[in-house]
């Protein structure tokens, strides 16, 4: 992008020599950076893998205050994915802008962000298939504003974080008003001072919520979530190898349940899909030994 | 002396503008209901990981200026060459970077180069903190080019004359009388330069770098309470505040020093 506007805006011959040299430079520098292909190969030669988390606030992922460690339901998965590896584990913090590029460039290797399947996601990704979870989302709304559908959003002012998947049904299906912040937090202070009549987040962390005091004059009205579409860890296009062994992990934890307990103890609600999943699994032969 | 003098008079407290509206901020908080208990215990749960944020806002601030200083200087030289061939370069960099947002230069900084360099076998990391570094960097070296050449140029032309006239050569000039008045001239700007560079390192928040403000933000989501969400942005702001008004004050005592010699 940046070469194809430096060459477009420059009649000046000094500028077209400059993005030259530039052009010149990122090339040497790209020569000499690393290309991670095979995502197995590269976790093996390291003995390490790098997992790109979304440290967006419990339930899913936050910060030790004291010793900023990575924590939280993530950060747990990510756990048990380097421990079924058997390889030593780096937790990067990621965004939701900046999640696909990461993974992209190898940054991190396999993605545990908050990252639902989606049709467009799997056009430039790939995902391991069984997801770990079901996640949708609630509308928070204030006590008797008088919304008990979906269909009631039509034309109110709805808040979200910006990138969200849940934007797409809330305008296309709904009609609603988008109003999109940068984090949930402040989606949340825009609702309290009603500049929205709902916030839209994940389930769970909407769930936790409505158990502090502080938010005793809000409920979750309508009965079903919105758009709820599985959890999967994201993977680079192509990837088989590492697909087909986190595939044998993750339903290795529907088997034993461990996926009910790290949800219960994270405040994540399991969903009635994780329940299923895990009575679909729960007589399968355990896993032998995910270690080579 | 009489300078000094001057400056024990501007103490009075009508002198510190900054001060009063600090203490004015502070008093109307107050007066509209301090945030209770419940809302402070948190922050101070949290001032460790704040702490650590701000240290790193400091250190990318610190290293933004130094090699922006380095490498401005280095531009700055190159712009007052006789020679046309060396001037341009240096022109177009000042012109190019002067003139970019500085979050383009730092989203361009984070995405363009390589997250790892392979050297000897190894992997050397390279951390997305020193890429905002470099990012800031680059409008610093332009901006201190700048102060540079504006600080040569104000010293009175006639100066040149009469050195050359008692048989100084262009780069003894430069040196022994040009040069060190610069010094002088340079350092209020150049302050002033650094505070808002320290205040743009807010900036790295946004590509996840686990600064001051994305600390605020993860714990803001972690509490979720509104008061403290309230109570957390406006520490972030007094800190800020706090670093960067004593530079600010520093400089317009400079700034008045130097101002007639």
């Amino acid at each position: 992008m940046f070469f194809r506007h430096a060459h477009s805006s420059s009649g000046h011959p000094a500028l077209k020599a400059l993005a030259a040299l530039f052009g010149v430079t990122l090339l040497a520098v790209a020569g000499t950076a690393a290309h991670a292909d095979a995502t197995l190969d590269k976790i093996g030669e390291r003995h390490k893998i790098s997992v790109g988390v979304i440290l967006s606030g419990p339930p899913f992922g936050t910060i030790d205050p004291l010793t900023r460690a990575h924590l939280g339901y993530n950060v747990e998965l990510a756990k048990g994915i380097a421990q079924a590896l058997g390889v030593e584990l780096e937790t990067v913090s990621v965004l939701a802008p900046n999640r696909i590029q990461f993974l992209q460039q190898g940054k991190v290797d396999i993605l545990i962000a908050n990252m639902q399947l989606t049709e467009e996601r799997t056009r430039i990704l790939d995902y391991v298939p069984t997801p770990y979870e079901e996640v949708g989302g609630a509308a928070l709304i204030r006590k008797g504003s008088g919304i008990a559908r979906w269909e009631d959003l039509k034309g109110q002012p709805v808040c979200v974080s910006q990138g969200s998947n849940f934007i797409k049904p809330l305008v296309e299906i709904y009609g609603a008003e988008i109003k999109a912040f940068r984090s949930q937090s402040e989606s949340l202070l825009s609702l309290r001072g009603n500049g929205c009549v709902a916030s839209v987040h994940v389930s769970p962390t909407m769930h936790t919520l409505l158990e502090e005091p502080e938010w005793a004059d809000y409920e979750i009205p309508l009965p079903n979530d919105l758009i709820p579409s599985p959890s999967v860890i994201w993977v680079r296009k192509g990837e088989k190898d590492i697909q087909a062994r986190l595939d044998a992990v993750i339903r290795d934890w529907h088997r034993s349940g461990w996926l009910l307990e790290v949800g219960e103890r994270n405040g994540m609600h399991p969903s009635q899909a994780l329940r299923d999943l895990h009575e679909k699994y729960r007589n399968a032969a355990p896993l032998a030994d995910s270690r080579k | 002396m009489a300078t000094e003098l001057s400056l024990t008079r501007r103490c009075a407290p009508g002198r510190h503008p900054g001060k009063v509206l600090a203490l004015a901020t502070l008093l109307v908080w107050l007066a509209a209901g301090a945030p209770p208990r419940e809302v402070f215990a948190p922050l101070l749960e949290w001032s460790p990981a704040l702490a650590k944020g701000f240290a790193l806002n400091i250190l990318i601030s610190l290293l933004a200026i130094g090699l922006g200083t380095l490498l401005g200087l280095a531009i700055g030289a190159l712009n007052l060459s006789p020679l046309r061939l060396l001037r341009l370069p240096g022109r177009l960099w000042v012109q190019v970077f002067r003139n970019a947002p500085w979050l383009v230069l730092i989203y361009f900084t984070t995405y363009v180069f390589p997250f790892e360099i392979r050297v000897a076998g190894h992997y050397l990391p390279f951390p997305d903190w020193l890429k905002v570094t470099l990012g800031l960097a680059l409008p610093a070296s332009a901006n201190v080019a700048e102060v540079f050449r504006g600080a040569v140029a104000s010293i009175p032309g006639t100066q040149w004359e009469a050195a050359r006239s008692l048989g100084f050569s262009r780069g003894q000039i430069l040196r022994t009388i040009i040069l060190p008045q610069c010094c002088k001239r340079m350092l209020p700007p150049w302050m002033n330069l650094y505070a808002v560079i320290t205040m743009g390192t807010a900036l790295s928040s946004l590509v996840g770098v686990h600064d001051l403000l994305d600390t605020a933000q993860i714990a803001s989501n972690t509490v979720n309470r509104v008061g403290f969400t309230v109570l957390i942005y406006f520490s972030v702001l007094a800190l800020f505040f706090a670093y960067c008004y004593p530079i600010s004050r520093f400089t317009r005592y400079l700034e008045r020093r130097y101002a007639f010699r």
